[in-house]
């Protein structure tokens, strides 16, 4: 067996895997993937609402455990750094008085303790604002991740950062200084090439042979470039598209953390329940987009094992072994 | 120093984490390679 017939071998292998439609077709261009992003975006959400688990598990600590490592005596230490009158607040911000200085770990854990009023009741509802904007940004990230490699797709994201700094200055009077505006210029210049190369230097596996590659007479070469051109404009131009929805994406992405920054600069919330909410949020916001497109777009002719039919993503979702196990691993390395 | 080393930790984890999310996410939608690229 030759080491080309081991990589046919393997990536038909991975290929099947993840085919979920007409997987018996003896052409490998009918075969349909997974290709939902909705669902993908779905999927992110759920995972954000684990942090709840961490929320749930630490309280129960708190309540049940912490006592006992403190001891029965009543008398606890006194903090070096916390102030004495705090030890009554104890229990019910989860902060035990301990002498240690609060690890980084469990920081996420506790709301600092400052000037800042309390995100609770209705106005837990302001974490909906940034949840919004995240089920569009990853939207469009999911999509785009379908016309681009990996590789492209990271770095893409990095154009984020243009997009916050121009944000926090406009909408939260941030002062940025030169070498600060110089480091956004170079990491966009960075993004560019990164999505130029993309677009121009294609996959060779994409380019059909266009004939014995040691025949290197003019009209040949010329022949073969011209098929090479024809067999990438599609490419290109999926990749173009791809890094546009990705860039685009990264708008709404920025909007999420200047709204986030806003809130927590007027609230205070533990981080984990901020990240919680938002979980809760967005799920609901994607469920009740899905079932919406789904009755508008999905149920059509035109919409039928598209983006937005629901029915037909939650058939991939459950019947393929391959995508239901990635699903959970998403939403594990989400959370 | 167990609170010094859990800070580059997360950060680590973090990073980990989103490569892990980033090359699932491909892996589910693939493309007419078989490959994730």
């Amino acid at each position: 067996m030759t080491r080309f017939d081991v990589r046919l071998m393997r990536e038909g292998t991975v290929q099947d895997m993840q085919c979920v439609r007409d997987c018996d077709s003896s052409d490998p261009r009918q075969r349909r993937h997974f290709e939902q992003p909705v669902i993908q975006t779905a999927q992110m959400f759920v995972g954000e609402m684990g942090c709840w688990l961490v929320v749930a598990g630490h309280a129960m600590y708190v309540r049940y455990l912490a006592h006992r490592r403190r001891g029965g005596s009543g008398y606890r230490p006194i903090g070096l750094d916390e102030p004495t009158l705090a030890a009554d607040e104890d229990d019910r911000d989860g902060r035990p008085a301990a002498a240690d200085p609060m690890s980084p770990a469990r920081k996420p854990l506790v709301a600092n303790d400052d000037a800042r009023r309390p995100l609770r009741g209705g106005r837990v509802m302001l974490l909906a604002l940034p949840a919004g904007c995240d089920i569009a940004g990853t939207t469009l990230m999911n999509v785009g991740l379908l016309f681009v490699a990996a590789s492209i797709y990271q770095m893409t994201r990095g154009a984020l950062v243009l997009f916050v700094g121009l944000f926090s200055v406009l909408f939260l009077r941030r002062r940025l200084r030169l070498y600060q505006w110089s480091a956004l210029v170079l990491v966009v210049l960075g993004v560019a090439l990164v999505g130029l190369a993309g677009a121009l230097f294609q996959d060779r596996r994409a380019v059909p042979s266009a004939g014995d590659v040691t025949d290197h007479s003019a009209a040949r070469l010329r022949r073969r470039a011209l098929a090479a051109a024809a067999a990438h404009a599609p490419e290109t131009l999926r990749t173009v598209v791809g890094i546009l929805l990705i860039a685009a994406a990264q708008i709404f992405t920025a909007c999420q953390f200047v709204l986030e920054e806003w809130i927590l600069e007027h609230y205070a919330l533990e981080p984990l329940k901020v990240v919680g909410w938002e979980g809760i949020f967005g799920s609901l916001g994607t469920i009740a987009g899905m079932i919406v497109l789904h009755v508008t777009v999905g149920r059509t002719a035109r919409g039928r094992y598209g983006y937005f039919d629901a029915r037909e993503g939650w058939r991939e979702l459950t019947q393929s072994q391959a995508i239901g196990v990635s699903s959970v691993l998403i939403m594990i390395s989400i959370g | 120093m167990a609170a010094k080393a859990t800070i580059p930790f997360l950060v680590s984890m973090m990073l980990v984490t989103g490569v892990c999310n980033t090359l699932l996410t491909k892996y589910q939608v693939g493309d007419e390679h078989g490959s994730i690229r």
